[in-house]
Formats: C-alpha cells, sequence, structure tokens
C-alpha cells in the first residue's frame, strides 16, 4: 500500500460465500479492514447502520426483494457513503440502472487485487476516476 | 334547406365529421353558383360546460383545413355559461372569419329557439337581421337544421338533448331568395311587402316589426289588396301585397279554378319559398326503398351459402354500430340465438382485453381505408368464460359518397386447435431458451467460484511456482467463465461476438498480471465478428495463453513496450486471424524446443489444432514475438450473423 493509501472500512455485500471470502482476503491482503459480509440487502442496510463503514462493496445481482443497486440508492441517500459495485462482467445489462445510484465505482469480477486498490482508492480521490 | 338536411345527413352517418369533409361537402356543392341566395353554412356544435376547454383546445389545434390551425380560437362572448351553441365549421371561413367561435347562447332570441330545434328535432328560422357584407338589400335570415347523433326516436319526445350535436345553419339573403320570383317574371303587375312579427314559439315580446322584403315600388297605386300570416319555422310572416289587373288575369290564367287571386298569389308564393327551402331529400329517400326487396334476397341465399362452410357471419351496420350475427357466429361461443343481441358490444366485449386493442387498430384501419381486408386473430369469450382463438375476416360493403364506411361484413372462423399447436411449440421453445440461460449463468458463477478458490490457495502458498501455476489456471478458468457470461448476456446462447470477448478477456488476462506502474500497454486491432461456442471457447484459452505468455517472458526487469491482440480477416478475405504480438525483449531463437515441454506452449498448439487453424510463432530477437493463427469460421456462425 502507497502511503497515500489510508486503511478503510469496508462492508462486504455479496450473496456467495466463497467469492465474498475471496474478496474479504484481498481487501485484507491491500491492507483494509473488511466487513460483514452481508448476503442481502436488507442485511446490507443493517451492517451500514451498525457497523459504520466508510465503503460498500456491493454485488449488483443480490438474490431476494432488494438487489444491489437498490441497497446502494438507500446507503447513499441515507448514509452517504460511497459504493463500488460487482457486476459480472462490462456488458452487464443492469449497468445502466445502477448507474442511477452514481456509484464511485464499477468492479467486473473476477477482479484483481490491482483494480480492487484502484477502485477503492478513486472512491475516496476528490477527482471522480472511474477505474476500467 | 336541401342542403342543410344533406349537411344533417353526414353528421348522422358519422358524428364526428371533421372540418376538412364539411368543407369539401360545401365544394362540391358549388353554392355560390347554384344558390345565390345562400350567403354562408356553419355548422353550430352544442358544447356543455365540460367540454368546453377540451373543445376550445381541440379546434385550435384543428389543421385539416388550415395548416396552422386556429391558434386564437375561444369561445366568445367571454363567460361561463351551463351549454354554448359555438360557430364552429363555417363556409366560406373567407369574409367570416369574424363569427368563428361565437356563441348564440348569449343571444336570448337565438337561444330558445336553438333549444326549441333541440328539443323537438324540427328546423327553425332565426329573425331577420342586416348581413353586413351586403351593400343594399341587407336582410337577412338563418334557417337552423338540427343535427342529432342518432336518427331520433319519433316516439319520444324526451331526453333528445343528449345526442344532440348542433346544428346546420344557412344564412340565406331574402332578396336573392325572391329575385328568383322576378327572374320567373312572377312579380309583374305585384306589389309586396314582407315581414317578420315574431316567433310563434316563444314569447318574447317584439314591438316592432321588421321588414324581410319590398318589391320595387312601381307606378302601381290601385288593385286588390290581401293581407296573410304565415308560419316559417317557427317565425310569423306576414304578407301584404296589393295587385293590379294585369297579376290578378295572369294569375287566374296560371291557375284556372282557384277562387280569388288572394289565395293564388299566397299558394303561389309560399308554394315557391316551400319548394326553394325543402326540395331534395325525399326523392332520396324514396329511392332507397325500392330496391330493398330485390336486394334481401341476395343476402339470404350468400348468408346461407357462408353458414354451410362452418365458418360465422357478421354483418355490420357501422353508423348504427348494430351487427347482425349468424346462428354459426354464436354457437362458436357457445351461445343460442336467442341470447345474443345485434349490437356492436356483444362483439367487443367478448374480445379478450390483452387482444382488443390490437383488433380495433386493425378495425379501424380497415374502416379508414388503408386495408383492403381486415384480418385479425383474437380471443373471444365463450359462454362458459373460457376463451376461443378465432380467425375474423371482413370487408367495408358500401360507404357514404364521404367515405364513411356504413356496412361491412365478415366472417369468423374458429382457430383454436391451430393456435394451442403453436402455442405449446412457442412455450416449449420459451422453456428451453430460459433452461439454456440458466445452465450458462450457473456455470459462470461456478467457474467463478472455482477462481476464487484457486486465487485463495495461492495467497496462502509461500512457494512463488504454487502461486504461478495457481495464477495460471485462475487465468484458462476465468476466459471460460466469462464466455458463458456473454453467452448468457446475449440472448442467442450458440454464438459469441469473438472481438467483444477477446477483448474483454485480454483486458482481465492483463490486469491480473501487470502491477498498475503503467509499463506495460495493451492494444487492440479487432473486427467485430460472431463465432459459435466452440470456437469462441478455443480463440479464448489461445488469447488468455499468448497474454499470459507476453507477460511473463517478454517485459523482465521494467522493460516497457506494448502487447497487441489482432482479430481481422486474412488477406484472402475468407479466412481469419488471430494474433499477438509484443515488442518485448523477444524468446531465443530455439524456443520451441527449449520450452517444448511448458503447458502453455502445448496449450497453444493444441487450441490451434482445434480450431483447424494454421499456427505461425515469430520470434524477433530483441524485438518480441508474434504468433498468429489462421482459421476458418464456421459456417453455422456466419449464417446466424446473417440473420
Amino acid at each position: 500500500m502507497t502511503p497515500s493509501q489510508k486503511s478503510r472500512r469496508i462492508l462486504v455485500v455479496e450473496d456467495e460465500a466463497i467469492i465474498s471470502r475471496d474478496i474479504w482476503q484481498q481487501l485484507i491482503a491491500l491492507g483494509h479492514t473488511p466487513l460483514g459480509p452481508a448476503r442481502t440487502g436488507q442485511q446490507c442496510l443493517e451492517m451500514t447502520d451498525q457497523l459504520h463503514p466508510e465503503l460498500v462493496l456491493m454485488d449488483i445481482n443480490l438474490r431476494g426483494p432488494m438487489d444491489g443497486i437498490e441497497a446502494a440508492l438507500v446507503i447513499r441517500t441515507q448514509f452517504g457513503l460511497p459504493t463500488i459495485f460487482l457486476s459480472a462482467f462490462n456488458g452487464d445489462a443492469s449497468r445502466e440502472r445502477a448507474e442511477l445510484a452514481s456509484p464511485t465505482g464499477f468492479l467486473s469480477k473476477p477482479f484483481t487485487e490491482n483494480e480492487l486498490a484502484s477502485a477503492v482508492q478513486a472512491s475516496f480521490s476528490d477527482v471522480d476516476v472511474q477505474p476500467q | 334547406m336541401e342542403i342543410a338536411f344533406g349537411l344533417r345527413g353526414l353528421f348522422v352517418v358519422n358524428p364526428s365529421l371533421g372540418r376538412r369533409d364539411f368543407d369539401q361537402a360545401l365544394a362540391r356543392l358549388e353554392i355560390t353558383g347554384r344558390y345565390p341566395e345562400i350567403k354562408n353554412v356553419a355548422f353550430t356544435r352544442h358544447v356543455t360546460a365540460q367540454e368546453k376547454d377540451a373543445f376550445e383546445r381541440q379546434v385550435r389545434q384543428d389543421t385539416s383545413v388550415h395548416p396552422l390551425g386556429y391558434p386564437k380560437f375561444a369561445v366568445y362572448p367571454p363567460g361561463d355559461r351551463s351549454e354554448y351553441f359555438v360557430a364552429d365549421y363555417i363556409w366560406p371561413i373567407r369574409g367570416n372569419e369574424g363569427i368563428q367561435g361565437l356563441d348564440i347562447s348569449a343571444q336570448p332570441a337565438n337561444l330558445a329557439s336553438m333549444q326549441y330545434s333541440m328539443r323537438t328535432g324540427k328546423p327553425v328560422a332565426s329573425g331577420p337581421f342586416n348581413l353586413l357584407q351586403e351593400k343594399d338589400h341587407r336582410t337577412g335570415f338563418v334557417i337552423r337544421v338540427p343535427v342529432f347523433s342518432a336518427p331520433r326516436d319519433p316516439g319520444s319526445g324526451q331526453a333528445v338533448s343528449t345526442n344532440f350535436l348542433g346544428s346546420v345553419a344557412i344564412t340565406l339573403r331574402v332578396f336573392d331568395l325572391l329575385a328568383q320570383l322576378n327572374r320567373e317574371g312572377k312579380q309583374t303587375g305585384l306589389l309586396f311587402t314582407l315581414t317578420d312579427q315574431g316567433s310563434s314559439i316563444v314569447d318574447f315580446a317584439q314591438t316592432t316589426r321588421l321588414p324581410l322584403y319590398e318589391s320595387t315600388p312601381s307606378s302601381l297605386t290601385q288593385g286588390i289588396s290581401y293581407s296573410r300570416e304565415v308560419d316559417m319555422y317557427g317565425r310569423r310572416w306576414k304578407l301584404d301585397f296589393v295587385a293590379d289587373s294585369t297579376f290578378s288575369s295572369d294569375s287566374e290564367r296560371r291557375a284556372p279554378g282557384l277562387i280569388g287571386a288572394g289565395s293564388a298569389v299566397i299558394s303561389l308564393l309560399l308554394g315557391l319559398l316551400v319548394t326553394l327551402l325543402a326540395k331534395g331529400q325525399s326523392s332520396a329517400r324514396a329511392r332507397a326503398l325500392a330496391s330493398d326487396e330485390a336486394r334481401q334476397e341476395i343476402e339470404e341465399r350468400w348468408k346461407f351459402a357462408i353458414e354451410g362452410s362452418g365458418d360465422g357471419l357478421w354483418d355490420w351496420d357501422v353508423p348504427k354500430e348494430k351487427v347482425f350475427f349468424s346462428l354459426r357466429w354464436k354457437e362458436m361461443l357457445g351461445f343460442a340465438d336467442a341470447e345474443i343481441a345485434d349490437d356492436f358490444k356483444e362483439w367487443h366485449d367478448r374480445v379478450h382485453p390483452d387482444d382488443l386493442a390490437a383488433t380495433m387498430v386493425r378495425v379501424q384501419a380497415h374502416l379508414r381505408g388503408s386495408t383492403p381486408l381486415y384480418i385479425s386473430e383474437q380471443r373471444m369469450r365463450c359462454k362458459d368464460g373460457s376463451w376461443k382463438w378465432v380467425l375474423a375476416r371482413g370487408k367495408v360493403m358500401s360507404r357514404a359518397a364521404t367515405g364513411q364506411p356504413l356496412r361491412m361484413i365478415g366472417t369468423h372462423t374458429d382457430v383454436s386447435d391451430r393456435r394451442s399447436h403453436a402455442q405449446a411449440l412457442e412455450l416449449s421453445l420459451k422453456d428451453k431458451e430460459a433452461l439454456l440461460k440458466e445452465v450458462h449463468h450457473r456455470v459462470k458463477n461456478n467457474l467463478q467460484v472455482v477462481t476464487s478458490l484457486l486465487r485463495m490457495e495461492g495467497r496462502r502458498s509461500t512457494l512463488t511456482e504454487i502461486k504461478d501455476v495457481l495464477g495460471d489456471m485462475q487465468g484458462r478458468i476465468r476466459s471460460m467463465a466469462l464466455l458463458h457470461g456473454l453467452l448468457y448476456q446475449s440472448g442467442t446462447y450458440a454464438v459469441v461476438n469473438l472481438g467483444d470477448y477477446v477483448k474483454e478477456l485480454a483486458g482481465q488476462a492483463f490486469s491480473s498480471q501487470v502491477r498498475n506502474n503503467g509499463s506495460v500497454q495493451l492494444k487492440f486491432d479487432i473486427a467485430s465478428v460472431q463465432v459459435d461456442m466452440d470456437q469462441a471457447m478455443h480463440c479464448g484459452l489461445l488469447v488468455n495463453e499468448l497474454v499470459s505468455n507476453c507477460l511473463k517472458h517478454g517485459f523482465p526487469d521494467g522493460h516497457t513496450g506494448v502487447v497487441t491482440v489482432r482479430v481481422q480477416p486474412a488477406p484472402d478475405g475468407k479466412l481469419w486471424q488471430l494474433r499477438v504480438t509484443d515488442t518485448g525483449v523477444g524468446p531465443p531463437p530455439d524456443f520451441k524446443e527449449k520450452f517444448s515441454d511448458s503447458l502453455g506452449l502445448q496449450l497453444i498448439t493444441d487450441l490451434a489444432d482445434q480450431l483447424e487453424g494454421a499456427l505461425e510463432m515469430t520470434s524477433f530477437p530483441a524485438r518480441g514475438l508474434e504468433v498468429t493463427v489462421t482459421f476458418k469460421i464456421k459456417e453455422a456462425a456466419i449464417a446466424a450473423q446473417t440473420q
């Protein structure tokens, strides 16, 4: 981690257990503090309220009544927190709708530690950088 | 008067008669030449308080006659009234612009006569007034013929205002009307005046008698004078005249046997007036009745023929919204003859709600004349509540002179069997597609989980070699996951755009290996081409191996450079080429022997074989490596692309 990168409290929202553990480990490797993981939109809102994350890493396609985009909209309006969306791939149809939640970044799964590191950094910079 | 009745007929056929239709109908009548006494013709529309705003808006936007519409149109005089009688369509509009929008209900006498006409369905005449556009002989009056959207039932005297549309008003100049008498020499030896005495319908105190006409004063001083009052469409007109001997003898000559010149003259004058005002309409009615019987017999015959074919028959009187439904038509839906009335609603209300809009669009298109035949398939509700697919076919058999459809005839064919087969097929196809989509989705998800497992295992390992091997495996599995993701998303589940796939894939392979120091760049030169799933998989794995190879070996110790991935047609234009080039240090010339046991190189050879392609690997020492696979894209994918 470069000196400019601070350790952040990051809530992981991902309904696939193995993938969420992978992300969890990646965040630790990057020197951040992972929180959660939350498996549903509702759980994500509760954890945001209780654990006070600085950033939410959100799977777009969550199962259940509230998908990632809806959850992110609530997080943005109620908690004012930045969100990075995790989507299956670049051409995902739900990405257009996801733009409504003004995420600070998009990561296509699977993503590398580099991509994750830049996306997290960009979420806290004043400059509006969209990671690839 | 025949004109007013004729126009009323147009409204009966089509209650929503447009401004343009009105204009055209009048143009055809050649009024100026044939009926010089008619100064203008207007349609005064009955507008309720609730309808007023919508009506004003609609007139403003009506561009059927004037390209700009009437943006300033408003009912005047302003003010809220419970109902309005507004001059809407006017012929000619030139010189009469000021009349448009005039609500005559602001004038009590006019309002009363209008309401009388609305109530009774009878024509009414107005009191005389001055025609401003004339220089002399300005006296004119208006005759209004009420218009109802459906023919009035003569039995019921009440509640007719519900379908009252308005009235056709014809403004007549008295001078021109009576000038015809002059032309025909019938005023010779006659001095007469015509006076309006007031209304015979409503009791409006009219103190002054209004002159209608006075024949040219002549030297005539002596003669027999007569006076007679007549009812002229709700006005009391008084005729005073003095006839000299020329006239008396003349009229006696023309009407021998009449006792007394007075009654003869009145008969003549009134006869002329009435003829002028009311000739026409009866002859048309007679003609229509004459052919009725013959027609009925022909109809019986063809209706019988159609019923025999098993199709139901419908015969629609469009203006009246009445439909004859045949026995078979009713049977098809499970009804007995007496259970369905001859009402348009009987059909309309049985069409499936999901099919109704599309069906009505087809009906309207045919009524307008946009389609040569009406053909539509829709579900109809049966007596037992079930739905039956029906093929309807029909045609407008007669139209009014204005083009308005009067009668449409057609058939109903039961197509339930055919529909249910087609539907079963469609459903099974949809099921299959949904299943395929789900399979791709799950395969993609599972491969992603495998990638995560490999990555976690790699993170745990302290041995560089194991980390590398697990990293390579991740790249290969990621390539496959990506393909399933694209297939899941494409909606075709069989072909994929090779260019899109390769770009995405190379990007992922690239970012997984290069730390973001920007020393090596990735470039693309990619055309768009569809390939099937197998070829896509092989190309993808190939690109993954080649790009990983370049990054692993091409740029040691912070060397900078470019990796280019190219997918383009081969020079011959038939085959395609997949090429990965780098500007790195390049392998030693004997790399093929040296690395013959490396899995990467073996895979590259195998994948090229599987593509039935030609593999070329060229090493440029100190300038990098170029690998090209030239292969043929399978026909099936090309066919899918051209669809």
